[in-house]
């Protein structure tokens, strides 16, 4: 089985708020000095799902596929570590902050260019811009169809079962190749590299793309939206602090207050 | 001013009421509830025309004897390829629910429509419209105009009030599907999870607990506060994606969307895509260890300091409070 999973760096979700810079001019958010840019998680997802995949079918090959200006090789290479084959880049400066259209025309061009595959998975969203639009891009540009947001995913035969998640419960999906499939959290931790997988991926060289290697044209380039602004909501903290003689003490305080403001 | 085609789903009895927040947004930037058309998706609506009726819209349009396989969005998108077809609308407003927030991507990209996705609001300017939507989990909002003059806002739930207009009656056109309707995937099984208590959509009072708990035992004492409070008991993703919860329980940008009375929490620090489940919430009472963490802008009451000393302190209280 051949199975593509895009997945894309981001800025550590986990860091707060000022660690971050807001260009004004371009609405870009850039990492300060030291913060770390990580693999979207929702993409280590797609690719855990892929790696149990090829343990049940050995003879499954899983290639990486990500678009950008630049690449942090540690963390770009992190899915290899975890046990995947090939990696393909897209690198350019005008793929520096691309909308959710310009991205899609981008990695379907790319997809055309490396070949054919059975299963294409990617991160649910992406944990920067939350968008939720790629996979679903490059589905309709490939025409193939798309089920989202999985739990898990079996494979027999040309059958492809998805758990997918609705609310209250998950719906069972029978598809088959080729087809698109977002993966969500819920469908378990990523495993980490071990030191067998990062030898072998500091040995994997990855296949770099420039724009005319994949035949992007400037149209493909065209963003359908523009940003007017980005700012931080304000909130007015209005919090108030239950004292005690203690921490048991403010324990109890706080269940007579409850009581008092009859919330319980 | 031209209509407006908001997309949304019928189901056995009743029309999804986020339709209803959807007007109520729309007459906000002045659209009159009569000139908007709302595009149902749902089985056998041929049957259903008195639901459709009680639309308050000026039309209401939808395909007649149509089996969605509980609504697969792969033919969902079917239905509303061939209802954008016949209407070319500009402006197409889709709510951000299960089914909404698959398809409205699908649409920009099949049409080339502009899209913002998961939207607060909807604000005007010079005669534009601009999505306000969360991004990096919503530590941020973002304005944001499409170039294009075809425009798909993807709005979230339960931000608007329900249109209470009753005494609007739309027309309704049915549109027979001529084409071939089968894709090639299929959903064969749905199923529901078990909740042994009240579910957490639907509860008055909710009690989660987050990373700082350290582990799943802790949740015994929130289940056992749950019990005295009949509230239902949620947590954190991270401690879903840890094992200790399953994942039915997570709240957040990615799990359940509550709006309780009382929400009260223990050892969640209140990251932006956890608060984006629970801002709903008219009540956030938070104990955390961490007097900054940004739990306690959204909190009404706090208490700051260990949880293993608080909640004993607490739970006495409480069993106290019940038994009198």
């Amino acid at each position: 089985m051949k199975i593509l999973v895009c997945v894309k760096e981001v800025i550590d979700p986990e860091v707060p708020v000022n660690s971050i810079d807001i260009d004004s001019d371009l609405w870009k958010f850039s990492p300060k000095q030291g913060v770390s840019k990580v693999l979207n998680g929702f993409d280590e997802n797609a690719v855990e799902a892929a790696l149990n995949i090829k343990e049940q079918i050995p003879a499954t090959d899983i290639t990486i596929l990500s678009v950008g200006k630049d690449f942090s090789m540690d963390v770009i290479k992190k899915p290899l570590s975890m046990g995947c084959q090939n990696l393909f880049l897209v690198k350019d400066d005008k793929l520096d902050q691309t909308d959710p259209f310009v991205t899609s025309n981008v990695l379907y061009k790319a997809i055309r260019k490396i070949g054919d595959f059975d299963l294409i998975l990617c991160g649910r969203h992406a944990s920067d811009w939350d968008n939720a639009q790629v996979p679903i891009g490059i589905a309709e540009l490939l025409n193939i169809e798309c089920v989202t947001l999985a739990k898990g995913i079996t494979v027999d035969n040309n059958e492809i079962v998805i758990d997918r998640i609705i609310p209250g419960g998950i719906e069972k999906v029978k598809t088959s190749s080729p087809i698109l499939v977002t993966v969500s959290n819920e469908y378990g931790e990523p495993r980490y590299p071990n030191l067998r997988g990062i030898m072998a991926a500091g040995k994997i060289q990855p296949t770099i793309f420039s724009l005319e290697d994949i035949d992007l044209t400037d149209e493909d380039l065209i963003s359908t939206n523009e940003i007017i602004e980005i700012f931080i909501p304000e909130k007015d903290s209005n919090c108030e602090f239950v004292a005690g003689e203690d921490e048991y003490d403010i324990g109890r305080n706080l269940a007579l207050k409850l009581r008092d403001k009859n919330l319980i | 001013m031209s209509k407006v085609l908001i997309f949304t789903e019928i189901y056995e009895n009743d029309f999804d009421s986020s339709v209803l927040e959807m007007i109520s947004m729309l007459r906000d930037l002045n659209i009159d509830s009569k000139n908007i058309i709302v595009a149902a998706l749902g089985d056998d609506l041929y049957s259903k025309e008195s639901i459709l009726q009680n639309i308050p819209v000026g039309k209401v349009v939808g395909y007649k004897n149509i089996d969605t396989n509980q609504f697969n969005p792969n033919i969902l998108m079917k239905l509303a390829t061939g209802i954008i077809d016949q209407l070319l609308p500009e402006k197409i407003i889709i709510p951000k629910t299960s089914v909404g927030q698959d398809l409205a991507p699908r649409l920009a990209f099949k049409y080339k429509y502009g899209i913002v996705n998961d939207c607060l609001s909807i604000e005007e300017s010079d005669n534009h419209w601009i999505g306000v939507r969360p991004v990096f989990g919503g530590n941020y909002l973002a304005k944001v105009k499409i170039k294009s003059d075809k425009q798909i806002f993807c709005i979230r739930t339960k931000v608007f009030d329900e249109f209470d207009e009753k005494n609007i009656n739309p027309s309704i056109e049915f549109f027979e599907y001529e084409h071939n309707i089968e894709t090639n995937s299929q959903i064969i099984e749905r199923i529901q999870e078990q909740s042994d208590g009240i579910r957490l959509e639907d509860a008055d009072i909710v009690v989660a607990g987050g990373r700082g708990l350290g582990g799943p035992e802790p949740f015994d004492t929130l289940e056992e506060i749950a019990k005295l409070l009949n509230a239902a008991v949620g947590a954190s993703r991270a401690v879903c994606d840890s094992g200790w919860k399953d994942h039915s329980y997570q709240i957040g940008l990615t799990g359940k969307d509550i709006s309780p009375n009382l929400y009260f929490t223990v050892g969640i620090s209140g990251a932006s895509q956890h608060m984006a489940g629970c801002s709903n919430s008219k009540h956030i009472v938070s104990i955390d260890k961490n007097v900054d963490a940004n739990i306690f802008k959204d909190a009404e009451i706090g208490a700051v300091g260990d949880w293993k000393n608080i909640l004993p302190g607490f739970l006495d209280t409480l069993q106290n409070l019940v038994k009198n």
